[in-house]
């Protein structure tokens, strides 16, 4: 292998790696602040790769305005997602909370084949060309969707980290009840995890729909390979998702690079198996705190 | 009570009334029964993820169907097609064939969308003795794996899917660059690559083959193979989605080979998704506006009369498929083992060119035409058609 070729594996690792990540973050987000499995989360993904779509289609507009406007759409309809089903589900066993996740899920599935029918959509229109590094060669695309992962992850983790909202956040990671005694705004601190997990998903999928095709299964693709980072990274742990993320893109490159797509999926199921032997709480597992 | 004499016999009006009523009620069903429809089952995917290209067809059959009753039908009854949706779902295709045939009487089954489709009505079509049309089922490993005797392909085979453009290949680049064959681990595909490669060995073409499993999402391997082995032609022998995410990571990658072909690439979406990108790619089509044949402009004009737009090749592939139809009864009647017979054995002109299976059902008539979008517009190239081809590919924009 000339190192080249191994720094080519690598910048497509850390694309592909970025994309789960930054869809990662999200449900560990949510599972971290709210104790919430969301199998809906991948609607998101689909909504954000949607409304790039259209806005590039109808409007001609370009598909990096996509992604503030899939940002806010995600996070309002999360919101409303929220007050109307998941608050509700406050006090209700985790298998319910699961099941009504589930429904939403095929609901979403459901309204986006209906609309848009099954076959794919993809525009040509957003940046073009590449550049040169060192031998390897990216996309500008590529390059937009590196950017937008780093600058995401990267603002989730100060926001936890720096802000009072993710001192709340943390707060109600450690322990809901303390939190709330504490004078901690629950209700508005969920609302506001729901709303900005919906957001980076949504966010995710306009990534996608630039770089790949969108059709009504695109979120659920990627929610599955997401679990497995989340899995991986640590239930509820940031930083573990986003390092899981892209340890997960690396294997997924070098694996198929060597073996094909089918044995790269495979190996990533074994590194899960490994992880959840020895170490199953995930590698940064320790609830919301980064 | 008045007595009325029938046949010698003194019977009362009512007695006699009622005898001359059951006399016309017996007579009635063999009158309606030489008025009765030919019926012709259809299961097609009016929903789901073939909706789209299975609703084109529907309209090919459509159109042929009004076409040939405004003309008086056939053998003197009308022919009626019988419509289900099977949810781009083979399983609920087979489920619908079998009611199609069983509940509906149905005397001859038009193809469903899609070779898995097709694959699955086959069965019921099979085992129930009923004629299949499979007017869109390309791959040819359906027929080849099983010993099917009532069931026919109505399309091009799969198998010839690279053949034109290692022909054009061989015809631009007397270097004979390597070859790359990018097939989907899936029946059509697999059976494409092996005849590919068979083919390549006799036009002398070094050939790499990369498989990927269905749903793939990263192609970024492959093409970096593709690269490392020095590959300057690829053909793509998938279906559009992985086709249009391949060309995505070649773009991305910067690499420009000398010719690109992928299978779809003729499908109106290529332009849409690849813009300027799609400049000089190959595709192969079963069907064009353009396409030399004397049937074709009397078609493309009943079917914009009725349609208000333009057909496209489902649309075409439909039509030729009730031609078959319409030859078989008007050559041998109704009767399914005579249509089977006459399928089986004859050479039947339609807007597809002439159709012909070999002894397994498979089709040996009608051959793919070669495009190639330039400049945003898509051309049949090749012999006997104006536009010439762009060799080498153009630079990804």
């Amino acid at each position: 292998m000339t190192p080249t070729l191994l720094l080519q594996l690598v910048i497509n690792g850390l694309i592909f790696g970025g994309l789960l990540a930054l869809v990662a973050l999200g449900l560990a987000l949510i599972f971290g602040v709210m104790r919430l499995v969301n199998f809906a989360h991948g609607i998101f993904v689909t909504l954000g790769a949607y409304a790039t779509y259209l806005l590039v289609a109808n409007l001609k507009l370009s598909p990096l305005a996509g992604i503030p406007v899939s940002a806010l759409i995600g996070a309002a309809i999360g919101l409303v997602v929220q007050e109307l089903v998941i608050r509700r589900l406050d006090n209700r066993p985790d298998l319910e909370k699961l099941m009504v996740t589930y429904a939403l899920a095929i609901i979403g599935l459901g309204f986006f084949s209906a609309t848009f029918g099954g076959d794919f959509r993809s525009y040509s229109a957003g940046p073009r060309g590449n550049i040169a590094f060192l031998g390897a060669t990216i996309g500008w695309r590529n390059l937009v969707v590196l950017g937008v992962c780093a600058i995401a992850g990267l603002a989730t983790i100060l926001m936890v980290d720096r802000s009072r909202v993710g001192l709340g956040l943390r707060a109600l990671a450690q322990n809901r009840d303390a939190a709330a005694t504490s004078g901690v705004n629950v209700n508005l601190l969920q609302r506001y995890a729901f709303g900005l997990a919906s957001a980076l998903a949504a966010v995710s999928g306009s990534l996608i729909s630039m770089i790949g095709t969108t059709t009504p299964q695109v979120g659920e693709e990627w929610l599955l390979s997401s679990f497995v980072v989340v899995v991986i990274g640590g239930m509820g742990s940031i930083g573990g998702a986003i390092a899981a993320g892209i340890a997960v893109g690396l294997v997924q490159s070098f694996a198929s690079y060597f073996t094909d797509d089918g044995w790269a999926r495979i190996t990533i199921f074994m590194l899960l198996y490994v992880v959840l032997v020895l170490r199953p709480r995930g590698i940064l597992g320790r609830g919301l705190p980064i | 009570m008045p007595k009325v004499e029938i046949f010698g016999r003194n019977l009362s009006r009512r007695s006699a009334l009622g005898l001359i009523a059951g006399a016309a009620t017996a007579a009635t069903p063999l009158a309606l029964r030489a008025a009765e429809p030919i019926k012709i089952g259809v299961a097609l995917s009016l929903t789901g993820r073939f909706a789209d290209s299975a609703l084109r067809i529907q309209d090919g059959y459509k159109l042929w169907a009004d076409e040939l009753n405004a003309q008086g039908g056939l053998a003197g009854s009308q022919v009626q097609l019988i419509i289900y949706d099977d949810e781009s779902n083979p399983d609920t295709g087979r489920v619908l064939a079998e009611r199609l045939i069983s509940r509906d009487g149905v005397s001859i089954i038009l193809g469903p969308y899609s070779s898995p489709i097709s694959d699955a009505v086959a069965t019921a079509c099979e085992r129930a003795q009923v004629p299949l049309i499979a007017t869109i089922a390309s791959d040819a490993s359906i027929w080849a794996r099983r010993n099917l005797t009532w069931s026919f392909q109505a399309f091009p085979s799969s198998d010839y899917d690279h053949e034109a453009f290692m022909e054009i290949i061989t015809k631009y680049d007397k270097s004979k660059p390597k070859l790359a064959i990018v097939f989907e681990e899936t029946p059509f595909s697999v059976g494409a690559k092996n005849y590919a490669v068979k083919r390549a060995k006799e036009l002398s073409i070094p050939v790499d083959t990369y498989g990927y499993a269905p749903g793939a999402q990263d192609f970024s391997s492959i093409v970096e193979h593709i690269i490392a082995s020095g590959a300057t032609t690829v053909s793509m022998g998938g279906y559009l989605q992985p086709a249009i995410a391949l060309t995505r990571v070649m773009i991305d990658r910067a690499y420009n080979p000398l010719g690109y072909h992928f299978i779809l690439a003729a499908e109106d979406v290529t332009n849409s998704a690849l813009g300027a990108n799609a400049n000089g790619v190959f595709g192969r089509s079963a069907w064009e506006l353009g396409t030399h044949n004397p049937m074709n402009p009397p078609f493309i004009k009943a079917f914009q009369a009725k349609f208000n737009r333009a057909p496209t090749y489902h649309s075409a592939v439909a039509y030729a498929g009730g031609q078959l139809i319409a030859a078989a009864i008007k050559a041998q009647g109704p009767d399914r083992t005579k249509v089977r017979d006459f399928l089986a054995s004859q050479k039947v002109p339609t807007v597809l060119g002439d159709y012909k299976v070999n002894e397994k059902g498979q089709q040996t008539g009608y051959q793919y035409l070669l495009t190639q979008w330039q400049e945003g517009k898509r051309n049949i190239v090749g012999e006997g058609y104006d536009a010439k081809v762009l060799w080498p590919k153009p630079k990804w924009a």
